[in-house]
């Protein structure tokens, strides 16, 4: 897994935002339009992109994209 | 006789293993149905099955199926006869954005929620295997009745096809007295809620919980329509979506 496509999979689930503006440690739940349909996209982004089960309380305790990266990661 | 009474009635439910079927069986055990319960999983049927009262001399039964495999249908309805009232309570639910959605997802959760009842129903009438003045019942959602949560657009359009089909299948089954209604819930606390929670984390369920001026169900206060929809009390009652959610309607 690489933290690059990563983000670009996180950008994907939000309407408009310009992927220069997110890093890894961008805050990814104050971005524009974040709201409960963009976190249960990420849930179904984690599960078609790298096919691990994400849950809400994981997405509710990741801060940061890096944070949310690792949790995916460690996943089997 | 009491009309509430189920006294003397052979009812069938199906997703009986589990949930508001489960609930459903044991309440019209109770109410003096004998109940043909039937599921997917043994195990779990058994347990529903040890749960049935029996105090009027019941005589229960158990039969393990997938609803939505056809054949094993068409040869489980062969054994079966008589029928006073059916419970169509097996469904599954998917949370995820309609831009995921799968030809996969759609198939299952339509044969889950739809097809898999409609095509049960169909082979019983077809051989005549449902008493004058029975009493059918779908479970529905006010998911796809009245309002429409976020991700949950497969089992919004499942619920709302079971709309539609009770009230041309109301009309058609008239002529036997067969009444024909379906039950919308909102949140009950079952399996279904906790697979809910895993996903949309506690925390917003708990802020949904707000939006019921009565909080979430049980599964019981869903049966109890059922118990009164499957008795001669209800026997005016035919094509209709029942919507029972604890007041969530009225706060919206």
């Amino acid at each position: 897994m690489n933290i690059e496509k990563f983000i670009k999979h996180l950008v994907e689930q939000f309407d408009e935002i310009d992927p220069a503006d997110v890093s890894p440690t961008t805050k990814f739940k104050e971005l524009d339009g974040w709201d409960s349909l963009v976190a249960i996209s990420l849930i179904a982004m984690v599960d078609a992109e790298y096919g691990k089960k994400l849950t809400g309380d994981e997405i509710r305790k990741a801060q940061s994209v890096s944070d949310l990266f690792e949790i995916v990661k460690s996943k089997n | 006789m009491n009309p509430f009474s189920l006294e003397g009635k052979k009812i069938l439910i199906t997703g009986a293993s589990s949930g508001i079927g489960r609930t459903v069986a044991i309440e019209a055990s109770l109410a003096g149905a004998n109940i043909v319960i039937c599921g997917r999983n043994s195990e779990r049927l058994n347990k529903t099955f040890d749960l049935l009262h029996r105090i009027y001399n019941q005589r229960h039964e158990r039969i393990v199926f997938d609803l939505a495999d056809e054949l094993a249908t068409s040869a489980t309805i062969h054994q079966l006869s008589d029928f006073d009232g059916i419970v169509f309570a097996a469904g599954s639910d998917l949370i995820q954005p309609f831009s995921f959605t799968t030809s996969q997802q759609l198939k299952s959760i339509m044969d889950d929620n739809f097809t898999g009842q409609v095509l049960m129903l169909q082979k019983l009438i077809k051989t005549k295997k449902i008493n004058q003045g029975a009493s059918i019942v779908f479970f529905s959602s006010v998911n796809g009745t009245s309002i429409g949560s976020k991700g949950h657009s497969l089992y919004a359009a499942a619920k709302g096809a079971i709309n539609g089909l009770v009230r041309v299948l109301a009309n058609e089954l008239s002529k036997k007295k067969i009444r024909v209604n379906a039950i919308a819930p909102g949140m009950v606390e079952t399996g279904l809620m906790k697979m809910n929670e895993e996903i949309v984390s506690q925390e917003l369920l708990e802020e949904h919980r707000k939006d019921y001026p009565l909080g979430f169900g049980r599964p019981e206060d869903v049966a109890y329509l059922c118990i009164y929809l499957l008795s001669t009390a209800s026997v005016w009652m035919t094509g209709q979506s029942i919507t029972i959610d604890g007041g969530l309607g009225i706060n919206r």
